[in-house]
């Protein structure tokens, strides 16, 4: 029998275990991204991994739906494990905070759960890190939004990505004046998400849509660019609503561009794709190197209201994986797992409170708990890369070695040598 | 990332048409594709490479970014529908994906069957197809040589590419449905178009001329 059969080393497609390297760059990269939240006075929200099939459905398109991960409890209920953040966040806003003064701002670092073929930087669970600002609608908070994603992909040292914002609110308001179908609207929806422009024109035509309406359509996929494609945009919304959406849209990225931001930002209406609950403005973000989006976001005014309170809202979720590929792509450095001292068992006992000491300032210190000999002890120091180690000590001193030297020190002098 | 765009081509029969398209647009060279065991095929002064895959694996190249573009038929596209954008059909490589039968079985009432067993390349096109109509088909999953199916009785029906409808008159099949019409796409990964915006409208402009002087 093999040592993999002995040892069961199957696992169910779709999710896999984050090990030494990988998962200290996972955290490390969710611990940044808490302390930037946190400096932006978001909160940390903590919803259940699973929750009732049905409540989660009331807030996922049915796309979205077919993707929700279903069990059984032994009570016979249907259960679904959260294929993302903000349909819970619109539950407990809706159901239990709607009291609270306004705005609430929430931020998760999260695992959620769709069941897919796993794909391109995907697998069936993931982790995303997010906010959600509930409350405004205005174009400050949905220019916050988009701040704080652009300074979370700068802090972590990503280089080159492209924040793309839409308007669903656009598209939206056209088709409503139309009087079309659901399954017509699908259609245009999907020749719009291939930008499959001579299939969008055909349809059109066949529908006999009204030279407007019609033309504003069929330019939404050449509708992209900086501020010159907000000019077109505006020239060609057919309706009040559809003015309004791109005057929002501008004034969002008015905002950004007084503050300097506007570098990595695109504007792009040529997309109707996204999450069914999206109303304005939609965040979509891509990294040189990656064949898919690394995040995605937008504003959701009507989400909460299926729940409880209407209250608009805005937010965005990172794909924190696909961060991650983005990230070695462009020849990130490495982890350093390796810690920083090695101390023999007995020597680690003649001055606890030093080797606490030299923790508390942010070092790695080990304690050999293999009753390993001096010799042993340098050669696993050498192998798992660890520059100093303790191979003996007394109540005084220490004595310290690297690779090729050994030295006695005192306790009290161990942080200077060591930095 | 790549300076050049990458391109991913079909081997088969869509090769040649692929091939004396950007032969057009300046890839003097790109004839020696034919004649090379080599799979990655540079045009540096286009700013371009190519690759040759098998058809089915043209938009797997493209959706997950091995290939900023890609050509293939919407055939192919649709049997496995990807996250890929879709700009433009390229009008060659035309073909009918279709349902087949021996004559007789035009007369018949699908519909009253006890059981009706469909030879396909095409197993998911042609499920939904059966299922849209309300019967639920046995999918006989092939990769070549349908026709033979039915006259054998392996199958009732077949699903299949026709350009002439040569092969099935051939083996005394008649066509009963069509499933799709195809043709050669152009299809784009979605991060591509975003990031590259300029270079890949700048090369779809010259498809798109090149096309139009064609025809």
């Amino acid at each position: 029998m093999s040592y993999n059969e002995t040892f069961k080393a199957a696992l169910p497609c779709g999710v896999r275990d984050l090990l030494l390297e990988n998962a200290a760059k996972l955290s490390k990269l969710m611990a940044t991204w808490r302390q930037l939240f946190e400096s932006w006075a978001y909160t940390e929200i903590i919803p259940p991994t699973y929750e009732h099939y049905d409540v989660l459905k009331a807030g996922s398109d049915a796309d979205f739906e077919r993707r929700i991960f279903r069990v059984l409890d032994r009570e016979g209920n249907i259960l679904a494990l959260r294929p993302d953040i903000t349909t819970q966040v619109a539950r407990i806003v809706g159901t239990k905070l709607h009291n609270l003064p306004l705005p609430l701002r929430f931020y998760y670092l999260a695992n959620v759960f769709r069941f897919e073929e796993p794909q391109a930087g995907r697998q069936r669970e993931f982790y995303q890190a997010g906010l959600e600002l509930i409350g405004s609608p205005g174009p400050d908070a949905d220019a916050e939004m988009i701040s704080v994603l652009l300074e979370a992909l700068q802090q972590v040292g990503l280089r080159g990505f492209q924040i793309n914002l839409g308007q669903m609110a656009f598209f939206r308001a056209i088709v409503a004046e139309l009087d079309l179908s659901p399954a017509q609207v699908e259609t245009l929806k999907g020749a719009i998400d291939r930008k499959d422009e001579v299939g969008l024109r055909k349809s059109l035509r066949e529908w006999k849509l009204d030279d407007g309406h019609a033309a504003a359509l069929s330019e939404l996929p050449h509708l992209c660019g900086n501020a010159e494609a907000l000019e077109r945009a505006a020239s060609l919304a057919p309706n009040a609503g559809a003015r309004r959406a791109i005057e929002n849209l501008e004034q969002v990225y008015d905002l950004l561009s007084a503050q300097g931001l506007a570098d990595h930002v695109v504007i792009d209406l040529g997309e109707a794709r996204g999450m069914d609950y999206y109303t304005g403005v939609t965040i979509e973000g891509f990294s040189p190197g990656l064949g898919f989006s690394i995040c995605n976001g937008g504003r959701y005014d009507e989400l909460i209201g299926r729940y409880g309170r209407p209250l608009p809202a805005v937010g965005f979720g990172l794909g924190v994986e696909r961060v991650l590929l983005a990230l070695e792509e462009q020849g990130e450095q490495e982890v350093d797992l390796a810690p920083h001292l090695l101390v023999a068992a007995e020597a680690a006992s003649m001055d606890r409170a030093a080797l606490q000491h030299l923790r508390r300032q942010g070092m790695k210190v080990q304690v050999d708990v293999m009753d390993r000999d001096e010799a042993g002890l340098l050669e696993y120091a050498r192998v798992r890369g660890i520059p100093w180690v303790i191979v003996a000590g007394n109540a005084e001193r220490a004595l310290l070695a690297t690779a090729d030297s050994q030295r006695w020190v005192s306790w009290g002098s161990l942080e200077d040598m060591l930095s | 990332m790549r300076e050049t765009l990458g391109v991913a081509l079909p081997k088969g029969r869509l090769l040649q048409p692929c091939l004396e398209l950007f032969q057009d647009l300046g890839c003097a060279g790109i004839m020696g594709i034919l004649s090379t065991r080599r799979l990655l095929w540079e045009e540096p002064q286009q700013g371009l490479s190519f690759m040759v895959v098998k058809p089915a694996d043209v938009s797997i190249y493209v959706e997950h970014g091995a290939a900023d573009l890609g050509i293939v038929g919407r055939d192919v596209l649709r049997e496995e529908p990807r996250d890929i954008y879709e700009p433009m059909g390229l009008g060659f490589g035309r073909c009918r994906l279709v349902v087949a039968g021996p004559p007789e079985i035009r007369d018949q009432n699908l519909h009253l069957r006890h059981r009706l067993r469909v030879a396909s390349k095409y197993p998911h096109l042609t499920r939904q197809h059966f299922l849209k109509q309300g019967i639920s088909a046995e999918v006989v999953s092939l990769s070549g040589s349908l026709e033979l199916a039915p006259l054998v009785g392996l199958a009732d029906l077949v699903v299949d590419l026709v350009q002439t409808g040569l092969t099935l008159h051939e083996n005394n099949l008649v066509e009963i449905d069509e499933i799709l019409s195809s043709e050669a796409c152009l299809i784009v990964n979605r991060a591509s178009h975003k990031l590259r915006l300029k270079e890949i409208n700048h090369l779809m402009k010259r498809v798109a001329d090149a096309i139009g002087d064609g025809e």
